[in-house]
C-alpha cells in the first residue's frame, strides 16, 4: 500500500497525463488501474479529486521536479514488488511527455527502479543524482 | 548497469545546456486552447476520454487548478475580490490597536492609580495606629472614658447593693426596735443571705430589683440619642416613674419603722401618711441615696458612652479605610480581568487577521464565474455523450458526479471567500 504523499503525487501524475492528448482513454485507464492495484480505489480517487482541499495539483516546472515525480511514480509501481509491462509503458509515456529520448527514458526507469528497491526517500534523490554524475 | 545516456541527460539538464527540458513548460498550465470556449472544449475532451466518469472529474479538477492560475494573474479582478477582506482586516487591525491602547491604559495608568490609593490608605492606617491622637477630636477622651467607666462600675455596684438592700427592707424585712436607726433601716449587710434563706424567688427578686433602675437609666440614655421634642417627654416620664418607685420604697420602709415605733410606744401615734413620710429624714435619705445616685449614674453613663464614641473614631477611621481598600482591590481585580479579556480578544483578532492575510495573499475565486465555466464544460461533455449514443443512465451518472464536484467545490470556495474567519 502506498502512503498519502505518494497518493497525491500519483494524482498529479494522472492529471499530467490527462492534459496530454498523447495519452488516450485506454492509457489513462491503465494508470488508474495501477493506482487501484496499489491501494487507490476508484472511489478514493474520485473523492480526492472532488475535494479541492485534499490535494494541490502541482506540475513539475524544472528538470529535477520532473525526475522526482517520475521517481514517485516508480515507487508507486514498485509498491507491489513487481513491474508490469503496462506500468513500464506508462512510465515511458511520461518520459516522452517530458521530452526525454527513448534510451534516456529506459536508463532512467532502470536507475529509478533500483532506488525504489532500496527504498530511497524522494528527498535524497538530489544526492543520488550527484553520485551518478560525479 | 550502463547509464551513459542518463548521465549525459543529467549533466546537460543540470548545467542548463538542454533548455527545452528545464524551462517552465507553459503547456501544463493552460490546456484549453484560447480560441475554444469551455463547452466546445468539454465536447472535445468527452470524445478524447470517451465520456469516462473519472476522466470527467479529472477534467473538472484540472479546470479548477487552471482557473486558479488564471485568476491569480488577473490582478485587477483579484484586488476587487479581495477588497472586502482587506477592509475587514483593516477594521480588525484598528480594533487590535484600540484594545492594545485600552490594555496599556489599564496597565500603566488605571491600575497604578488604584495601587497608589491602596498604598496611601495602608500608610494612613499605619499612621493612625501609631498616632491615634491625630484624628481624635478630644485628646482627653481616653482618660475621660477610663474615669467614667470606673465611676460607672462603682456606682453600678452601689446601686446594686442599695436597691437590693432597700427592696429587701421594703418587701421582706421585719424591723425590730434596735434596727430603726438611719443606716440599718435602709441597709442590711445580710440582705442577700437572708433572702436566700427565705427562698430562691425572694433572692431572685431582690437581686433583679437593681436592674429595674439601671434599665430605666439606660432607657434615658437611649431616648436622649433620639431626635425630636418627644424624647424630653419620655425622659421626664421615666424620671418621674423612677422617682415614684423610689418614693414608694422609701415610704414602705419609713412606714415599717414608724409602725414599730408606734407599737412600742405608750403615746398615741396618728396613722402613717404621705405628710408624715415627707417629714421623715429616713424617707429623704432613701430618696437621695437611691434616686439621686440613680440620676448621677445616668449622667455618668451618658458621659462614658460619649467618651467611648470618641475613642471609637479611631476604630471607625481604620475600618472606613479598610473598606475603601477592599473596594479599590475589587476594582483592581476587575481591571485585571479586563486586561486578561482584552489579551484574549486581541489574540483572537490577531488569529483572524492572520487567516485573512492568508486569504488575501492567496487567490479569491469568483464562484459565479467558476460555476458557469464548469457547467459549460459539463454541457459540452454530456453533449458529446448524447451525440455518441451513450446510455441515459451513463449521462445521468456523469451529470450526478459532475454536479457533486461542482457543489462541493463551490461550497468550499464560498466558505474560503467568506469574510467571516
Amino acid at each position: 500500500m502506498i502512503n498519502n504523499e505518494l497518493k497525491g503525487h500519483f494524482l498529479n501524475l494522472y492529471m499530467l497525463a490527462l492534459s496530454d492528448n498523447n495519452f488516450d482513454e485506454t492509457e489513462l485507464e491503465v494508470i488508474l488501474q495501477i493506482g487501484r492495484e496499489k491501494g487507490i480505489s476508484r472511489k478514493t480517487f474520485e473523492e480526492i479529486i472532488i475535494n479541492p482541499t485534499t490535494i494541490e495539483i502541482q506540475y513539475p516546472i524544472n528538470f529535477i521536479d520532473k525526475i522526482k515525480l517520475l521517481y514517485d511514480f516508480t515507487r508507486v509501481i514498485w509498491a507491489d514488488k513487481k513491474v508490469d509491462d503496462d506500468e513500464k509503458y506508462s512510465f515511458l509515456k511520461f518520459c516522452n511527455r517530458f521530452g526525454f529520448e527513448p534510451q534516456e527514458s529506459e536508463e532512467l526507469f532502470n536507475w529509478l527502479l533500483d532506488l525504489a528497491k532500496k527504498e530511497t526517500p524522494t528527498n535524497q534523490l538530489d544526492i543520488e543524482i550527484k553520485k551518478l554524475t560525479n | 548497469m550502463a547509464l551513459s545516456k542518463l548521465k549525459t541527460l543529467f549533466k546537460e539538464n543540470l548545467n542548463n545546456k538542454k533548455n527545452s527540458a528545464t524551462e517552465v513548460d507553459e503547456s501544463y498550465h493552460i490546456e484549453k486552447p484560447i480560441t475554444e470556449n469551455y463547452e466546445d472544449w468539454g465536447f472535445k475532451k468527452g470524445g478524447h476520454l470517451n465520456g469516462s466518469h473519472s476522466g470527467l472529474l479529472s477534467c473538472l479538477a484540472r479546470i479548477r487548478e487552471d482557473h486558479k492560475r488564471i485568476v491569480r494573474n488577473d490582478e485587477i479582478k483579484q484586488r476587487k475580490l479581495k477588497e472586502p477582506l482587506i477592509t475587514l482586516r483593516d477594521t480588525y487591525l484598528e480594533e487590535i490597536k484600540y484594545k492594545q491602547e485600552e490594555s496599556i491604559d489599564i496597565i500603566k495608568v488605571k491600575s497604578p492609580a488604584l495601587k497608589n490609593k491602596i498604598e496611601g490608605l495602608v500608610k494612613e492606617i499605619i499612621s493612625i495606629k501609631q498616632n491615634p491622637d491625630s484624628i481624635l477630636p478630644d485628646k482627653m477622651s481616653k482618660v475621660s472614658f477610663t474615669i467614667g467607666l470606673f465611676i460607672l462600675i462603682a456606682l453600678s455596684i452601689y446601686l446594686f447593693i442599695f436597691y437590693s438592700s432597700a427592696s429587701f427592707s421594703a418587701f421582706f424585712k421585719e424591723f425590730t426596735l434596735n434596727e430603726i436607726g438611719v443606716a440599718n433601716s435602709i441597709f442590711d449587710p445580710q440582705a442577700i443571705s437572708k433572702a436566700y434563706q427565705d427562698g430562691v424567688t425572694e433572692l431572685i427578686l431582690i437581686i433583679s430589683m437593681p436592674f429595674v433602675f439601671i434599665g430605666l437609666g439606660f432607657l434615658i440614655h437611649k431616648f436622649q440619642e433620639k431626635k425630636g421634642l418627644g424624647k424630653f417627654l419620655k425622659i421626664g416620664l421615666l424620671i418621674v416613674i423612677t422617682f415614684v418607685f423610689d418614693a414608694i420604697l422609701a415610704y414602705e420602709i419609713t412606714e415599717k419603722i414608724y409602725n414599730i415605733k408606734a407599737e412600742n410606744s405608750f403615746q398615741e401615734f396618728e396613722p402613717y401618711s404621705i405628710e408624715l413620710a415627707f417629714q421623715a429624714i429616713n424617707f429623704w435619705l432613701i430618696i437621695f441615696a437611691g434616686f439621686v445616685v440613680y440620676l448621677i449614674w445616668g449622667f455618668v453613663f451618658d458621659f462614658t458612652i460619649d467618651s467611648y464614641d470618641k475613642i471609637n473614631v479611631v476604630k471607625q477611621a481604620i475600618k472606613a479605610r479598610k473598606l475603601e481598600i477592599k473596594l479599590y482591590k475589587e476594582q483592581l481585580a476587575k481591571l485585571e480581568d479586563s486586561t486578561n479579556q482584552l489579551k484574549v480578544e486581541i489574540n483572537e483578532l490577531k488569529i483572524k487577521c492572520k487567516k485573512l492575510k492568508t486569504k488575501i495573499d492567496g487567490v479569491i475565486i469568483d464562484t459565479a464565474e467558476f460555476d458557469k465555466i464548469l457547467h459549460e464544460f459539463l454541457g459540452g461533455w454530456t453533449h458529446w455523450m448524447t451525440a455518441n449514443k451513450k446510455s441515459m443512465e451513463d449521462i445521468d451518472l456523469a451529470n450526478a458526479k459532475a454536479n457533486e464536484f461542482i457543489e462541493v467545490n463551490i461550497m468550499t470556495l464560498e466558505t474560503h471567500n467568506l469574510t467571516t474567519v
